[in-house]
């Protein structure tokens, strides 16, 4: 029997194959780095929604229009999918963590009820940030000011707002701006 | 049939393509030729949908080009970074609507391609061969080529046009654009040649085979199948 290719593993994600194959030290450091916070409570769960808000690394690059069309979706159904994998890869890979912390610190277990939930929306604004801006002729954009500061938000409390109104708005502009592409899937 | 119909692109400061008109004919391999800024790669990015016309159109049957008919295949494919090759061709055969997995992995194998090494570490010739080969995976109604053979060892260059060629049993319409015609030329079925964003000259049949022994420098001996 063949093995899974890692690709297959993380759920057909481009972004998260290539981030893994590319920065496996990395990778290996992080998760280092959560078991380390393991023993002091309330740090994991923290260092956990800093990973998830690491992950706006991955989708910094525009592909070529010709890969988007590849699972021959419409714009909304292909950023679904990609929030979905971020989501299953993220979860996937953090989970073992979060339970450990858990586990050493039943007390305070109730933080993950705010992390989940935190975290799941970091990673859908980075998906949505990215498709906000897509342009198929430029390789990358930098984020702009607003962009950080909703990043931020999932950190910072008072930020919060402006982080759903932002994900709201690239919700709009990402499946505007994608259908533009991808018009005749659906 | 693809019909360009006064066509012109413009970007904020210069004129790319000025009103160009080209009735393309399905199933046929149509060569795009002219020198650097003839508006080549612009052209093929407002049929591909990547560019919007100031004016003119660009239909196939009469509506835009849709994705899901056309593929394009930039110069320089801008690959998802830190995948293999065998990454990108599981990804391109996962979503592939049908045809045979032998078929799949022989164009995976046609090129000699480091299909287990990150792709960002590949030639613009290697990514290029690899984005053809997605491309082809997809089955489309057109592609669209830029440059496709540019950088290609000679023996990359023959699996290209076998490639190519193959493609027309399955009335694919082939749409390449190229500063060196002649590499491509005895296989096309139309050259047209574009030089500061017009069209200047257009070869069909006997012409272009006329056209291309004169360039040669030698009698009419057909084109090649």
């Amino acid at each position: 029997m063949t093995r899974p290719s890692l690709l297959r593993l993380l759920g057909y994600s481009p972004e998260w194959t290539g981030a893994l194959r590319r920065h496996r030290a990395a990778a290996a450091s992080v998760a280092a780095a959560l078991l380390l916070c393991t023993p002091v409570p309330y740090l994991p769960f923290g260092a956990l929604l800093l990973a998830a808000v690491a992950c706006r690394g991955l989708y910094r690059r525009h592909e070529d229009p010709a890969l988007l069309a590849l699972p021959r979706m419409g714009a909304s159904r292909l950023l679904t999918r990609k929030i979905l994998a971020a989501w299953r890869n993220y979860f996937a890979l953090t989970l073992p963590a979060a339970l450990v912390a858990a586990v050493f610190h039943p007390r305070t277990a109730w933080i993950a009820a705010a992390w989940a939930p935190l975290a799941a929306l970091a990673l859908a604004y980075a998906v949505l940030a990215k498709y906000a801006r897509y342009d198929p002729c430029s390789p990358s954009a930098g984020a702009s000011q607003a962009e950080r500061w909703g990043a931020a938000g999932v950190l910072l409390p008072p930020l919060l707002p402006l982080t759903l109104w932002l994900t709201v708005t690239y919700a709009l502009a990402a499946e505007r701006n994608l259908d533009r592409y991808l018009y005749d899937y659906d | 049939m693809i019909t360009i119909d006064a066509l012109t692109l413009r970007t904020d400061d210069r004129t790319l393509v000025d009103g160009v008109t080209m009735h393309l004919a399905e199933g046929a391999l149509h060569l795009l030729a002219g020198p650097a800024g003839a508006g080549k790669t612009a052209l093929l990015e407002a049929l591909a949908g990547l560019r919007r016309p100031a004016s003119g159109s660009a239909t196939r049957f009469g509506r835009p080009l849709c994705p899901r008919e056309v593929v394009y295949v930039p110069h320089d494919p801008r690959l998802y970074a830190g995948l293999t090759g065998r990454d990108l061709a599981e990804l391109a055969l996962r979503y592939r609507p049908g045809g045979s997995e032998a078929d799949a992995a022989a164009l995976l194998g046609a090129f000699d391609l480091p299909l287990d090494t990150p792709v960002e570490g590949w030639s613009p010739a290697r990514r290029r061969q690899l984005a053809l080969v997605a491309a082809l995976l997809r089955s489309p109604a057109v592609v669209l080529l830029d440059e496709p053979v540019e950088g290609f060892d000679a023996a990359a260059r023959r699996t290209a046009r076998r490639l190519l060629l193959a493609e027309r049993p399955r009335g694919t319409t082939l749409i390449v654009a190229t500063r060196r015609p002649l590499t491509l030329a005895d296989m096309a079925d139309e050259l047209h040649v574009l030089a500061g964003g017009t069209l200047c000259r257009q070869y069909r049949g006997d012409e272009l085979v006329a056209a291309l022994c004169a360039a040669q420098g030698f009698g009419n001996s057909g084109k090649s199948s």
